[in-house]
């Protein structure tokens, strides 16, 4: 290779104003690569913090207690009925069953504080395991039953100074759980409550079951609503309406529609649905309601980019043949423009999904402790769930606010994949 | 042969034998006159007076622009489509008034049948492509029935022996040539009386275009063609009339070997010699 005095004609000095263009590139490019970074982060830092909080909620503490289930001791004979078992006392035999491992003498006060260690949730664990087990009535059986809340806390807690001393558990409580610990009778074990119970003023039996439930309700109604309404609207503008004033008028409404605050429909809804039609308060139904009038704009929209997409020469070789304006649309421009509908209507659901402030309005924000199992019945929604959780006082409900907005982000990314997963299959 | 035709533009044999002057008093099939076509009020064809004689290929010629395929559209009311298009003046096919008050649009369509200059075949199979419309126009609801017409349309196309084996293949993915010939087949299919094509063979190659001339040849005895073309040599081949337009007018009608030979106006001459365009 020879050294080469001066530049080629080619390189970038030949040409004024190259080297500069150059560096403008360069530039953008950083730009565009710092702001993805940027953004990365915040997300990455917001999964980071939710799942460290929130997997907790997906824990509980249990403790391994000996209870006594002799007829004689449950002053039962035998064959114990089914309505002897749903009479049993249950608190008193897991008190005594606390009783029998801490053997030292205690006051009454603090009698109390040892039986605070299994909460509510052990009865219910104990009734629920002799319903199902009814052969374990006449034995004494050694049971893994779940923690009170304040335990599952400190349990959970790592052992550093901090948090030993925000822990609620007194000193004595503490004296008692090491004993517990020495004596292998303490484990941390999923926690299907959380899935399968609902709400509770008691964080170790608070689940978001009911919530999920009312939730599913009203995504349902909203999305037959949403999808019938919606997508035959946009049909009509898009292929059979004139384009006319009154047609602009309308466009730029829907257009509007799509950014008002959502809070706004829940009022909407209060004075209509509630107000004029009379239809109940907190139920799931209204709730779909309220979320269907949300999305229709954004539905009604992308159904129309999505048509619009449709080539215009599919269209006239369908009114060439002499195909009628609605053979035209429905046997032809409507399949192909389903992959763009259907993906429209998805992501308004994942946003109706996670919408609390029109819930709020039509009432949803109560205190329901039941799933519902009509959709008339009161309900409560995964995203209220989250905000009623995230005032609560109790510390317990901190965990179990971050699991309730894992769940919530398990369904979204479900409902966005189902999105991609039906756009394939379409576009095939 | 193909190659020569193409090489030398006007020295071509003209199909004139069967359809020329002789029957120039025959029954015209469709009879335009006085049409006017404007889009949101800037005219496009003005004053449009035409014969389009029955069992004939009509070529329309003319530069870009000009209103070939907007009088084409005319003819089936495809323009219907287009809000902003107005049409003015009189179109009758068979004698009737084809934008008269009682026209159903759907039944005009069918009898008047349409290629585009794109091959623009339904993202179906092929067979779903021709039964389509034998089936929304009730002609063959039983599979038998329905399977006939299929064939015999795709064989008038030909294109039977291309995809006879592969019916339930989706048609786009045909080459550009067989979905020209699929969407000829699926007009025909619907048994039309005219049909009218843009350009069907701006996409093609060669071959593939003298195969559609052939057929057009072919399709002349049973339907009335009226077919634009940018290719003089192509008006020339497959046409018994020419009509040659410029800036929205018609400027002349008459048999293709006058038009191309010794035609009156002197634009006509102009443009088939190649020296306006
Ligand atoms: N949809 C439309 N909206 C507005 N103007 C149009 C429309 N279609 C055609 N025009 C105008 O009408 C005139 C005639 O157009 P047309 O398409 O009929 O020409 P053409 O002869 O077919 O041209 P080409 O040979 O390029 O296809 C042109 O000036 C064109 O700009
Ligand atoms: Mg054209």
């Amino acid at each position: 290779m020879t050294e080469r005095k001066s530049p080629g004609s080619l390189s970038s000095s030949a040409m004024p104003g190259v080297v500069e263009r150059h560096r403008g590139e360069e530039r953008f490019k950083f730009l565009g690569l710092a702001a993805i970074l940027v953004s990365l982060s915040f997300l990455a830092f917001f999964l980071v913090s939710i799942i460290g909080t929130g997997y907790g909620a997906f824990l509980q503490t249990a403790l391994k207690v000996e209870v006594d289930l002799t007829y004689d001791s449950l002053g039962l004979v035998e064959p114990a009925t089914e309505e002897d078992i749903a009479n049993i006392r249950y608190r008193s035999i897991v008190r005594s069953a606390m009783r029998d491992i801490i053997t030292e003498d205690v006051g009454r006060r603090e009698a109390r504080t040892l039986y605070g260690m299994l909460g509510a949730a052990a009865e219910f664990d104990l009734r629920d395991i002799v319903v199902e087990q009814p052969q374990l009535i006449g034995t004494v059986a050694s049971l893994w039953l779940t923690s009170s809340d304040d335990v599952d806390l400190y349990n959970k807690g790592d052992a550093s100074e901090a948090s030993q001393l925000q822990t609620r558990l007194s000193e004595k409580q503490q004296e008692w759980y090491a004993t517990l610990e020495a004596q292998g009778r303490i484990k941390t074990r999923f926690n299907w409550t959380f899935l399968t119970s609902s709400d509770s003023r008691d964080p170790e039996v608070a689940g978001v079951y009911g919530a999920m439930i009312g939730s599913f309700f009203a995504l349902g109604v909203c999305l037959l609503l949403s999808c019938v309404v919606g997508v035959l609207a946009a049909v009509y503008l898009e292929e059979f309406a004139a384009r006319n004033r009154w047609t602009q008028f309308l466009e730029i409404n829907i257009n509007n529609l799509a950014a008002v605050p959502s809070i706004t429909f829940g009022l909407l809804g209060l004075a209509i649905f509630l107000g004029f039609f009379g239809l109940p308060r907190s139920a799931s139904l209204v709730g779909g309601m309220v979320l269907a009038l949300m999305t229709l704009p954004t539905v009604i929209i992308s159904s129309r980019v999505a048509l619009q997409a449709v080539a215009p020469s599919i269209r006239e070789a369908a009114f060439g043949i002499g195909a009628s304006r609605v053979q035209a649309v429905f046997h032809h421009v409507v399949p192909l423009a389903m992959p763009g509908i259907l993906t429209g209507v998805i992501l308004g659901m994942a946003r109706a999904l996670g919408e609390t402030a029109p819930l709020l309005m039509i009432g949803m924000i109560a205190f329901i402790a039941d799933p519902p199992s009509t959709l008339t019945q009161p309900a409560s929604a995964l995203p209220v769930q989250v905000y009623l959780w995230a005032d609560s006082p109790e510390r317990g409900f901190a965990e179990k606010t971050a699991g309730a907005i894992l769940v919530l982000l398990v369904f979204l990314l479900l409902m966005n994949l189902m999105a991609v997963i039906l756009r394939r299959k379409f576009e095939k | 042969m193909l190659e020569n035709k193409l090489i030398q533009p006007l020295n071509v044999s003209y199909s004139s034998d069967e359809a020329g002057s002789e029957r120039a008093d025959e029954a015209a099939k469709i009879v335009a006159s006085g049409v006017n076509v404007s889009y949101a009020g800037r005219p496009a064809i003005t004053n449009v007076n035409l014969n389009i004689r029955s069992k004939a290929v009509t070529a329309l010629i003319g530069p870009s622009g000009c209103g070939k395929t907007t009088f084409l559209r005319c003819i089936n009311r495809m323009n219907d489509l287009i809000e902003t298009c107005q049409v003015s003046g009189s179109i009758t096919l068979d004698n009737e008034d084809v934008y008269g008050d009682d026209v159903d649009v759907v039944v005009l369509r069918r009898r008047i049948g349409m290629v585009f200059q794109k091959p623009n075949p339904f993202p179906k199979s092929i067979f779903e492509n021709v039964a389509y419309g034998p089936r929304i126009h009730g002609q063959a609801n039983k599979g038998d029935d329905l399977n006939e017409i299929v064939e015999r349309s795709l064989i008038r196309a030909g294109l039977w022996d291309e995809v006879k084996d592969r019916l339930d293949a989706p048609a786009t993915g045909l080459s550009g040539g067989q979905q020209q010939r699929l969407c000829i087949a699926r007009a025909i299919a619907v048994e039309p009386d005219v049909i009218l094509m843009d350009e069907p063979c701006s996409a093609l190659d060669p071959i593939a275009t003298a195969r559609i001339e052939e057929l057009i040849d072919d399709l002349k005895t049973k339907y009335t063609i009226v077919i634009v073309t940018h290719s003089m040599q192509q008006a020339a081949r497959v046409s018994q009339r020419t009509a040659f337009f410029h800036l929205g007018e018609l400027v002349e009608e008459n048999e293709a070997k006058v038009i191309f030979t010794n035609p009156s106006d002197d634009r006509t001459r102009a443009y088939v010699t190649g020296s306006i365009g």
